[in-house]
């Protein structure tokens, strides 16, 4: 069943959101990945995973998005034992295309490393 | 009553994944897309498999070679993907096929000829069982030349 409308109200009257705020709000692809194992945990929009090499991952999508502008939001965690010695971390989109995005994860000195945990939601217009 | 095919892509894997159950395929890709890095390996998203087995969702994979993207990277014509008709139930060897010409760049499987094996499909247990020395990962051209012996 589909509702058609542009505008949600609550009772009152006196709140409401414009339905597109929702679309373009929503997550359009999203992975929960291990990359110590190299495998998906869970995924929207996602036809398979790339293990590129030490901490780089490619994740591509089913649907491609309209550019390679959208929104990426990403965190993650290195194997357990590491966390005490070496807390810091950092996940960069080394790309982001229309079709995929290629993630590298990096200890807090810039080092490549994989991570058992890589969670990221990618917000943006889908083609 | 709205068929799945006339819905939009994203509405069809939506409903995929609301109804179908993960399949987790025991393929692996090997490839070598670069001389200078180490071999790539593709394991394929068991939702999506799950979405090839089935048929009825996914576009043919030509739609996405026909995507156009201009000089800053839109994608012109992405309706494609909603408006053409989708591919029937594949078997698993065929949604891998269909995965590599989708996810693999082009020029890795594309290639008429070589002197080097660029790509191999593999079994999960036929990769190495840790990560140690990963980014030395190179695909053995001499097991694969065994393999063809053995074959012959």
């Amino acid at each position: 069943m589909t509702i058609k409308t542009d505008f949600l109200e609550n009772i009152a009257g006196d709140k409401s959101l414009a339905v597109d705020k929702i679309v373009d709000g929503a997550v359009k692809a999203s992975v929960n990945y291990n990359g110590a194992t190299a495998s998906v945990n869970s995924s929207i929009n996602v036809s398979s995973s790339v293990d590129n090499g030490v901490g780089t991952y490619t994740f591509n999508f089913t649907n491609a998005f309209t550019n390679g502008l959208q929104s990426l939001g990403a965190t993650g965690r290195y194997v357990s034992s590491d966390i005490p010695a070496n807390p810091s971390r950092s996940i960069v989109p080394k790309s982001l295309a229309a079709g995929n995005c290629n993630l590298l994860c990096l200890t807090g000195t810039g080092q490549a490393l994989d991570y058992e945990l890589v969670s990221a939601n990618i917000n943006g217009d889908l083609a | 009553m709205t068929q799945l095919a006339d819905l939009p892509l994203w509405a069809r894997l939506e409903i995929a994944r609301q109804t179908l159950e993960p399949v987790q395929s025991d393929y692996r890709v090997v490839f070598e897309a670069d001389i200078d890095a180490p071999a790539s390996v593709l394991v394929p998203e068991p939702n999506w498999m799950a979405c090839a087995l089935h048929g009825g969702i996914l576009p043919p994979v030509e739609v996405y070679h026909k995507l156009e993207v201009d000089d800053e990277g839109k994608v012109l014509n992405g309706e494609l993907q909603h408006t053409t008709p989708p591919v029937g139930p594949m078997t698993e060897e065929e949604a891998i096929e269909y995965l590599i010409q989708k996810d693999v760049p082009a020029h890795v499987w594309k290639a008429e000829k070589g002197n080097s094996t660029k790509m191999v499909i593999c079994r999960a247990n036929q990769l190495p069982t840790t990560r140690q020395w990963r980014d030395a990962w190179k695909i053995d051209q001499v097991m694969e030349h065994n393999n063809l012996e053995e074959a012959a």
